[in-house]
């Protein structure tokens, strides 16, 4: 299992649709976008295109983006929805 | 029906302007439109990626310039495109920003002919012919692609002085005219009839483009600040006649020109005032965008660009336009 399946593990299904709008958010206003991996960025978009950014894989490639470019922004958004272990998770990541 | 477009500046990581883009598709946006400067992602890259992850929309340079993209250069970079996404591709073509030509010392001389001419180098070389100019500017000699595509594509002049309008109506698709307030629309119609006469055409024959700096929010204030930086930046490389068209002193247009050029932002966003707003952009809520829309389709704009900034957040603009403004046009 990698640290992002272990941070996944610990936000309930639920409330993945609303932690996903907030990732996007944090990445499309991250200063580090253009060192985001490529093979990264071609998920993102591949899965825009076919409308599964909401999906469990979309869920997973853009909480792959926001740890990668914005690590604390992450933490201290899901602390804020409340979801303090996946929050501690991403810090110990 | 007015049809709807968007500008992006490719100033971002090259996957940001595709998302954006990619999202102008979902919100229902007809057009989507990449400025060229060199100092900036490339044009023809980024337009190519757009497509790759686009279905619909048509997409093209937004606008590209033949002082520094020879004409049978973006004819070849055009066609390619299009090969790509055959009727979805359209070119702007413009004469460029002055400042950044001056970076590389290339004078924006004969623009009429240079526009001119290009529009027939490019119209003729991704129509598939075999094209021999001798123009003032260019001279070509039996330019062929080869490979064909299979239709041709449009292009579209950015105009903005008398003459470069009435050419564009003369020999062009369409006019892609950079302002937002009626009042330039009026004055603009004026010269695209003359052209339209000149060439025996009619307005149906052409697209008209308002290519507007647009700024949507719920907050009228949140939109106002996001558009001021852009009008800043309008009236500092304003004609001094388009000053006088609202009313602004030159000595007010210079003064936020010296402190762009000193970084001075608070003195930049201190001098633009209300008047400069209204003249230069379109900013507000849904419902003020809808009526300011309006007043220009009935004008007979055929097409509307939600130009930089678009809003104080791009992608959230983007679905307030989609959800807010685009409904009262298109059912």
């Amino acid at each position: 299992m990698t640290e992002i399946d272990v941070v996944l593990k610990s936000i309930p299904e639920a409330v993945a649709p609303s932690v996903s709008k907030s990732l996007l958010d944090i990445i499309l206003k991250s200063k580090n976008a253009p060192s985001l991996p490529s093979s990264l960025a071609r998920q993102i978009l591949g899965l825009y295109h076919d409308d599964l950014l909401s999906s469990k894989e979309g869920f997973k490639v853009l909480m792959e983006a926001s740890v990668f470019l914005e690590k604390d922004k992450t933490a201290e958004k899901l602390q804020e929805l409340n979801l303090n272990e996946a929050a501690t998770n991403i810090r110990g990541a | 029906m007015v049809k709807f477009g968007i500008e992006f500046v490719p100033q971002e990581a090259y996957w940001k302007t595709t998302y954006y883009a990619m999202l102008s598709e979902k919100s229902g946006y007809d057009y989507v439109w990449i400025t060229d400067h060199f100092n900036n992602r490339n044009v023809y890259i980024a337009l190519a990626n757009i497509l790759n992850y686009t279905d619909r929309v048509k997409i093209g340079p937004g606008v590209t310039n033949p002082y520094v993209m020879h004409p049978v250069g973006a004819a070849q970079a055009m066609a390619t495109l299009a090969e790509m996404a055959p009727g979805r591709v359209v070119c702007g073509l413009g004469t460029g920003d002055k400042t950044t030509l001056d970076m590389v010392n290339i004078p924006r001389e004969k623009p009429l002919a240079t526009i001119r001419e290009s529009v027939k180098i490019i119209k003729e070389i991704t129509s598939g012919k075999r094209t021999t100019l001798d123009g003032e500017v260019y001279k070509i000699s039996g330019v062929k692609l080869n490979f064909k595509i299979p239709i041709p594509v449009p292009v579209f002049v950015g105009a903005q002085g008398p003459k470069m309008l009435s050419l564009a109506a003369e020999v062009s698709d369409g006019a892609l005219i950079n302002a937002s307030n009626p009042k330039d629309f009026e004055s603009a119609f004026v010269s695209i009839k003359e052209g339209l006469s000149k060439a025996g055409r009619s307005l149906k024959d052409i697209e008209v483009v308002a290519a507007t700096a647009f700024s949507i929010d719920k907050d009228k204030d949140k939109a106002r600040e996001a558009a001021a930086p852009v009008v800043a930046f309008i009236v500092a490389g304003c004609p001094e006649q388009i000053l006088a068209r609202y009313g602004i002193p030159v000595e007010t247009a210079g003064k936020i020109r010296d402190a762009i050029v000193k970084g001075d932002w608070g003195s930049v966003l201190g001098n633009v005032n209300s008047e400069m707003m209204e003249a230069f952009s379109i900013y507000g809520t849904p419902d003020v965008c809808v009526e300011k829309i309006s007043q220009l389709e009935k004008m007979g704009v055929t097409i509307f660009i939600t130009g930089s900034p678009i809003g104080p957040k791009i992608h959230k603009s983007i679905e307030l336009f989609s959800k807010e403004v685009l409904p009262h046009f298109k059912n």
